[in-house]
């Protein structure tokens, strides 16, 4: 009887492994895996999927190693103004689970097909001045900022957190032979 | 507002409750409370709220307050009430180093210590501002509200996609400074600006 404790983590730990859709992660390559990786773990396993349908995407290589990837859900829309002026639109994206992730990758140029899938997730406030749009300041929405090994992209660590990736202490993560 | 004097003007505390609700309050020696003081003239009027109403302060002028009275005064506002500020420098001219002709404070209603929300309706609303154009973004960090110093005096998020610098990021076709004003941790206290538009 008393073993039952450790019988549950044991049988936890067991089913948490066996989650499929950790069958998807893929173990190499660049930041975009990295990216697809932490929104397959982010729509699995955290209860901010559920706050936002849309949700921004940031990514950064450190020196040590590790790439992060940074996922918040969507503060303010995207302005267009009748006179031509425009907030800086993603230029990459990927929907999951009927959810929206979208990044800005200045590698490439912004297709129609970006600006569509905006528009229908309702991003894109289209104003006649910049007098209609209304501009949002948010320092402390909760993201996850994830932590990633170059050489295995399935070996991370994330946090839940208000800050960039650049201001979280960097997780420890042994990267060397995984 | 004071009586008119060479004295800086000054918000009074007022009581908020009761059938005397709006009168001024004073302390034992009979010398009213102040809420905020040493505000440059030429920013308040009667009749301001600035809570539910924005407001235009022209600065730089004969008779009208300096740029930096009007920060001053909008970090001792924010903090009074416990919010972020936030709005918008105008100009005639463009550019980066335009010359600054007027201040819009957005209404606060809605703002909390950590988030605001800026709309220039007026920009669309009054005739005379057709011409004005949208130089620096501001708002501000209250210091008193037991944020992290470190949170207080740099922006939040330092890569693309989040806080103020992914705001600064997406937003640089509609202007060109991006501003925060705090206050120092020094006493007296001052307006501290942070402008980082190339942070």
């Amino acid at each position: 009887m008393k073993n039952y404790p450790q019988l549950l983590v044991i049988l936890l730990l067991g089913f948490q492994g066996c989650a499929p859709w950790k069958a998807g992660l893929i173990t190499h390559g660049t930041y975009d895996i990295a990216i697809k990786n932490a929104v397959l773990d982010f729509s699995n396993t955290t209860s901010l999927v559920r706050q936002d349908s849309t949700f921004s995407v940031d990514f950064k290589d450190f020196d040590s190693g590790i790439i992060g990837v940074s996922l918040l859900g969507t503060i303010g829309k995207f302005i267009v103004t009748a006179d031509g002026k425009t907030s800086r639109l993603p230029t990459r994206y990927l929907e999951y689970n009927g959810k929206l992730f979208y990044w800005y990758d200045a590698k490439y140029s912004l297709e129609k097909d970006v600006i569509t899938k905006l528009n229908e997730y309702s991003l894109i406030d289209s104003v006649e001045t910049i007098a209609q749009a209304v501009f949002v300041h948010d320092d402390a929405k909760k993201g996850v900022n994830y932590y990633f090994c170059k050489k295995n992209l399935s070996n991370y660590k994330k946090i839940i957190t208000t800050k960039a990736l650049e201001y979280c202490e960097l997780p420890k993560l042994n990267c060397s032979n995984k | 507002m004071g009586e008119k004097n060479d004295d800086p003007d000054r918000i009074l505390k007022t009581k908020q409750f009761g059938k005397h609700k709006g009168e001024v309050k004073y302390d034992k020696k009979g010398e009213a409370k102040v809420a905020i003081g040493g505000i440059e003239k030429g920013i308040l009027k009667d009749g301001q709220n600035f809570k539910t109403n924005d407001q235009l302060i022209n600065v730089g002028g004969e008779g009208q307050p300096t740029l930096g009275g009007v920060e001053d005064f909008v970090t001792k506002i924010g903090e009074y009430v416990g919010v972020e500020m936030s709005g918008a420098y105008l100009s005639k001219e463009k550019g980066a180093n335009a010359s600054i002709s007027k201040v819009y404070i957005d209404e606060y209603n809605g703002n909390d210590a950590t988030h605001s929300y800026t709309s220039l309706f007026k920009l669309y609303s009054d005739e005379s501002l057709k011409n004005m154009n949208t130089i620096t973004d501001f708002h501000t960090h209250p210091s008193n509200l037991g944020i992290p110093r470190l949170d207080v005096e740099r922006p939040s998020g330092t890569t693309d996609g989040r806080g103020d610098i992914g705001f600064r990021n997406n937003n640089q076709n509609f202007f060109m400074n991006f501003l925060i004003l705090t206050r120092t941790t020094t006493y007296p206290s001052e307006v501290q600006r942070i402008d980082y538009t190339k942070w």
